[in-house]
């Protein structure tokens, strides 16, 4: 596997960039024995050209930026011991060790054939990604890490023009590790996130501050802090449709709906209610057509909340459910992921039944996410380090359905395609509202991979 | 001068000759417009033709001909025009001449007419006279003979009077001699005759005769009923017999109903015979000995008093002419009353050997009956009762083939819900329900084929049909069978189906492994069985048509099942996975990680975990065969070499006690995470012991490794789940085949607690040691006490 490695060698990988020929830069350092090879899936380290060495004794790997340009690169240049795997493939592996904490982490894998996305690579460990809804110019998308020790960042990626490149378009730092990270659908600037240290957790609001053309981590402006909670905070919701003065969010025990203004950068607890001692609430979903139905999972059912009356409407009893989603363009389905059983759709008229199940994934179905354009596409990803795309006939009539039950044999698979290229839990998605074509997924690694629907799509 | 004079002599002529074609012509009118026309156009193109026209004008024809003519042929013209002149005046001489001539003879005819005509008037008158004698004469003798013929006419009507009266007199002793000679129809016909006298003069002069005829005839109407009744008497008197009653305007439609109520009744004998004789035949299947006799002698009698009706029905048909329709109705009830008896049979649980008797004894009997009744078509409408009844006796063998199996399945669930729990029970109720599906399909075959092998007329037509039948039976059953597996199991995937099943119900995990081991068994060996054995003996059939393929799709089946199979064991992952998922969620979500106390022993659920996968491999050592042995072949699940890393380094680094190296360690992992591929930790389920059991604990590492990332813990923390899987890594050995992949996850787990921990120092390997052996211990002696 590693037959291509010796100790003494030397490796220098980089990637061809237009703006830097490559055999300048390889003058630098090397001394024997060097081979070069262009490292394919470099670019989710930095987007420039990138030169990897790897000493003899002890091993070491030197970051180096083609042309200085990124200067985040440069200011963490320094050498570390390390360990490149080079499989017959190219370059499999790429690693970094951290002095401080003794802990390596993955950095790049060379996709594997066949594979179309844009990759993109954070830091650390990462949870959460999120659309930015009110960027109407460009696809972009915010990202947080979760990393225990280390400075944790907020990432605004941005995907080029073409579409072949992600661009980092600001770093900012953050106090804590994030857990849930939302960005406001009416002001490109403003998010929340769900932050921990330890023992105790917070969630706020944020602004970016205004970039003048500069990226190296500005502080970001704490709007608003969302502390009244007093159990283990697990996500916040915006209205998705569009400008609305409330915010949810939801603890273990407890719904709180905030009413925020965020040019007096205030949060006031405008309504709370427990949802009982015995219902351990795990996240939500806010419905896109109405702006007071919020559905809230908890141990054993899925409880559809009315915030006028904060009170549950009504219920869907199924164990399990992991996370759920309205569908932006049916108004009355919702989708869960569970655990164990897959996908799950319902029609909130007939709670009692789903109206169709997916099969969902290897291991645990960790997240949905309905297409906000596109009726019956549905993304989910889970813990078996895939993300999978189904396209839902559309059941509304139950004849159809009959029919599908009547010829099991022809039924359609509804498994449109399956991007297994990750190499650990893929544990959000977001669609891009602007080009509804476009995903980004993020796996605990901390690797971005924005790709596009259209060549699994049979409409498009 | 001359031709002036010659001219107007032409004129003159000319115009004679007009006035008589005129006269003659048909069309003056027409002549005439023809002139006009001629003349308008003459006056205009002035030629020498214009002299036969109307409209000559003579000084224009002088001036004309003097302009073009020469003197030469002037005197030429005046020769011709003189000669025409003449001609034209002896035409019209003789013309008058004739014209005359024939006035003359007119007038003599009627001359002539008038002298003869004058003679006629007086023969006339006397002809009239003579007529006039002639009819005084005749009336003359008319008035003398009347009376005379008169009174000859009264003497004879008092003669047929008399005789009359005679006749009538003498009527009841006419009517009892007849009676003597039993010469009914006679006596009849005098009666008859005499009626309408005694309907005339009954109440007065007549009524002691009348009495005694009336008497009379009562005798002959109850004899002639007697012998209408009586089956003694040749078919030919009876049917007279009721013709004679007929004549005596006897209500013969009460005579007829009678015997057709006999005729009915003859029916429901019968029936109370066919019941017999079923009971017969299953008293023979019984004592396939003892029985014959019986059931020959039953059978004859039964044949007996078939004939019978026969012959009634045949009486009866030849008395009554009339009576077709209701006797194919009587015929045709007979028929589906039989079969209507035989479907009440086939409900209860029945073979084909006693539904061949049946249909056996039904068809001689149709055939005896349309023997009489050849209208009726009774062979076809049998046949498609038959085939109703065929049908639905195949329908019903499936129907209980099923629920013998589901039986056999449901009881091994009860058996288990009541703890009766036998080591074997699984595997009881494995071999049950597989005995069940082949047992049962090879006796349902068997069954089938005896129809087949019947050599009746019946059955042969049917032949095709049931071939059919019952291959598409198969189908459908396999296909009901599938889905019924699907409802026992809990996973029936349309609402609809749901709402049969009462909520709440947990579906066993043992069932569940059950029906998967028994899909597989269905697609892998009953189904190539049953496809052999209806090959051999049921092929053919056809009535589908070809464009419908053949009724029994074998492939389609296999399909069906195979993938049931896949669904059910994945199903019996998934139920299980999710108890043991259950059981992390709670070691993982109670404690305070970030507070946890230094670890003094193995965490207990670990001993759950593992009681877990022991009640799974004792439930899966059951059922599922072992497969082949994996043990050494650890690198199933990816296929390169790099997972038989035994990695002697490590090996090496465990003997170091600091912290230091423990850390470098920890380390280690991370590097040999890096060099491997990636895991393939998800693969494809078999039908063996080991597969079932590695997949399970693959899934619940990975579970554990997704619970551990979701917390945070403290140096403490991180070094109880560091020597829980230390624990686990030994024991689950054991458990797992595919040791390469569940090292990998069990390293996941510290790497993902480590990553997860605020200050991750690993336990000192020599207290790891202890700790586990410690554990060891315990879980050994606790074995040895129990």
């Amino acid at each position: 596997m590693y037959r291509d490695f010796t100790p003494a060698g030397f490796w220098l990988c980089l990637k061809e960039s237009k703006r830097q020929p490559l055999m300048n830069m390889k003058m630098n350092f090397v001394t024997e024995s060097v081979l070069v090879r262009p490292l394919r899936g470099i670019n989710e380290i930095c987007s420039s050209a990138l030169f990897v060495a790897v000493g003899s004794t002890p091993p070491h790997l030197t970051l180096f930026d083609g042309l200085g340009l990124l200067e985040r690169f440069l200011c963490s240049l320094y050498v570390v011991p390390c360990w490149v795997a080079i499989g017959a493939s190219g370059i499999k592996k790429l690693l970094t060790f951290s002095e401080s904490d003794h802990t390596f982490s993955c950095r790049c894998s060379a996709m594997q054939g066949g594979s179309t996305g844009v990759g993109y690579g954070l830091k650390y460990q990462a949870r959460c990604i999120s659309d930015v809804k009110a960027d109407t110019d460009h696809t972009s998308f915010l990202t947080g890490t979760l990393s225990l020790k280390e400075e944790n960042e907020v990432h605004l990626i941005r995907l080029s023009s073409g579409g072949t490149e992600l661009i980092c378009e600001g770093l900012f730092s953050h106090p804590n590790e994030i857990w849930d990270l939302a960005s406001c659908p009416f002001d490109q600037r403003i998010f929340s996130t769900v932050f921990s240290s330890g023992e105790s957790y917070g969630a706020a609001i944020w602004q970016i501050p205004e970039l003048y053309g500069q990226l190296n981590s500005p502080q970001l402006e704490r709007i608003a802090s969302l502390d009244a909670h007093s159990s283990k905070i697990k996500c916040v919701l915006w209205w998705p449709t569009g400008r609305h003065d409330k915010l949810v969010s939801i603890d273990e025990q407890n719904l709180f709906l905030w009413s925020i203004d965020t040019s007096k950068k205030t949060a006031q607890v405008q309504s709370q209610q427990s949802a009982g001692m015995l219902h351990y609430l795990s996240g939500g979903a806010w419905d896109a057509h109405d702006v007071n139905a919020v559905a809230l999972t908890c141990e054993s059912s899925v409880q559809l909340w009315d915030l006028r009356t904060m009170k549950t409407t009504n219920s869907i009893q199924h164990a399990h459910v992991r996370n759920v989603d309205y569908d932006t363009k049916n108004k009355y389905m919702l989708v869960t992921a569970e655990d164990e059983s897959g996908i799950h759709i319902w029609d909130l008229r007939k709670p009692k039944f789903p109206v169709s199940e997916l099969p969902g994934h290897s291991h645990w179905t960790w997240t949905v996410k309905c297409n906000p354009e596109y009726e019956g596409l549905i993304l989910s990803a889970g813990t078996d380090s895939a993300v999978n795309l189904w396209l839902v006939p559309p059941s509304s009539d139950d004849s159809a359905l009959d029919s599908l039950l009547e010829s099991p044999t022809r039924r359609v698979d509804p498994l449109l395609h399956s991007y297994t290229d990750y190499e650990d839990s893929v544990y959000d998605l977001a669609w891009s509202s602007r080009e509804p074509w476009i995903f980004a997924s993020l796996s605990y690694d901390g690797r971005v991979v924005v790709e596009s629907i259209k060549p699994h799509h049979p409409k498009k | 001068m001359e031709v002036e004079e010659g001219v107007q002599i032409d004129d003159k002529a000319k115009r004679m000759r007009d006035m008589l074609s005129s006269f003659y012509s048909s069309d003056p009118s027409s002549n005439a417009s023809s002139l006009q026309n001629y003349t308008s156009s003459s006056s205009r193109f002035a030629t020498l033709d214009t002299i036969n026209t109307t409209s000559f004008d003579a000084n224009m024809y002088m001036n004309l001909l003097v302009q073009k003519s020469n003197l030469e042929n002037l005197l030429q013209k005046h020769v011709e025009m003189a000669a025409e002149i003449k001609n034209l005046d002896t035409d019209l001489q003789m013309l008058v001449y004739e014209n005359y001539n024939k006035f003359i003879s007119a007038t003599d005819t009627i001359k002539r007419m008038k002298n003869n005509i004058v003679g006629m008037e007086a023969n006339m008158e006397q002809l009239l006279e003579k007529i006039m004698s002639v009819q005084s004469k005749s009336d003359g003798v008319n008035t003398s003979l009347f009376e005379k013929r008169e009174h000859i006419e009264k003497l004879h009507r008092t003669r047929n009077l008399l005789r009359k009266v005679q006749f009538i007199y003498d009527l009841p002793t006419r009517l009892e001699n007849c009676i003597k000679s039993e010469a009914y129809a006679d006596a009849i016909k005098f009666y008859t005759g005499a009626m309408p006298i005694f309907k005339a003069y009954g109440e007065s002069s007549f009524q002691d005769c009348k009495r005694a005829s009336e008497e009379a005839v009562a005798v002959i109407i109850k004899k002639l009923q007697g012998k209408v009744f009586s089956d003694s008497e040749s078919i030919q008197a009876r049917a007279e017999a009721v013709m004679l009653l007929k004549q005596l305007d006897f209500p013969v439609i009460n005579l007829k109903v009678k015997l057709f109520e006999k005729l009915e009744q003859f029916l429901v004998d019968l029936d109370l015979e066919s019941e017999e004789l079923t009971n017969a035949a299953v008293d023979d299947s019984e004592l396939p000995k003892g029985g014959t006799v019986l059931d020959s002698a039953s059978s004859a009698a039964h044949e007996a008093s078939i004939r019978e009706f026969v012959e009634a029905v045949r009486a009866y048909r030849v008395i009554f002419l009339d009576s077709e329709q209701q006797l194919l109705k009587l015929a045709q009830d007979f028929v589906t009353k039989h079969f209507e008896a035989t479907r009440q049979q086939i409900k209860k649980q029945f073979r084909s050997v006693e539904l061949l008797a049946i249909l056996r004894v039904i068809w001689s009997d149709v055939l005896l009956i349309s023997e009489v009744l050849p209208e009726a078509d009774l062979p076809d409408y049998a046949l498609q009762a038959a085939r109703i009844v065929v049908k639905d006796y195949i329908d019903s063998t499936f129907k209980h083939l099923l629920l013998d199996i589901s039986d056999a399945l449901t009881k091994a669930q009860v058996r288990q819900k009541e703890g009766v729990e036998g080591e074997y029970s699984l595997q009881v109720a494995l071999e049950a329900s597989r005995k069940a599906v082949i047992q049962g399909s090879m006796d349902v075959l068997l069954n089938f084929r005896q129809l087949l092998d019947e050599n009746s007329d019946l059955l042969l037509k049917l032949r095709d049909s049931i071939i059919d039948w019952v291959q598409e039976g198969f189908q459908n059953f396999f296909r009901t069978l599938d889905d019924h597996f699907l409802l026992l199991s809990g996973k029936s995937n349309s609402a609809s189906q749901n709402l049969n099943i009462p909520e709440g119900i947990s579906v066993l995990t043992g069932l569940v492994l059950v029906l998967a081991q028994l899909s597989l068994f269905i697609e892998q060996i009953a189904i190539p069985r049953i496809t052999e054995e209806i090959a051999s003996s049921f092929s053919g059939g056809g009535t589908r048509g070809f464009e419908y393929g053949p009724a029994f799709v074998p492939a389609e089946i296999c399909r069906t099942f195979r993938s049931a199979g896949e669904k059910f064991l994945d199903l019996y992952i998934k139920m299980r996975t999710q108890k043991i998922s259950v059981v992390l969620k709670k070691r993982f979500t109670a404690p305070n990680w970030v507070k946890h106390k230094e670890p003094r022993e193995v965490h207990m659920f670990v001993d759950l975990l593992l009681r877990e996968l022991e009640a799974i491999g004792t439930e899966v050592k059951q059922i599922l065969p072992q497969g082949l042995h994996h043990k050494h072949r650890r690198t199933e699940s990816n296929g390169s070499t790099t997972s038989s890393r035994s990695n002697p380094l490590r090996d090496d680094r465990l003997s170091r006690s600091n912290t230091q190296k423990a850390r470098s360690q920890l380390l280690e992992t991370h590097l040999a995470k890096l060099f491997k591929q990636k895991m393939e930790i998800f693969t494809k389920v078999e039908h063996t012991q080991g597969s079932v059991l590695t997949t399970i604990v693959k899934l619940s590492l990975k579970s554990l490794q997704e619970f551990v990332r979701l917390q945070t813990f403290n140096r403490s923390g991180f070094q109880q789940i560091q020597l829980d899987i230390q624990f686990l890594k030994t024991t689950l050995k054991e458990i797992a085949e595919d040791e390469a992949a569940v090292d990998f996850l069990l390293d996941e787990v510290i790497v993902a607690t480590a990553e997860r921990c605020i200050d991750p120092i690993p336990l000192e390997p020599p207290i790891l040691d202890k700790l586990v052996q410690a554990k060891l211990a315990k879980n050994s002696e606790q074995i040895s006490v129990s």
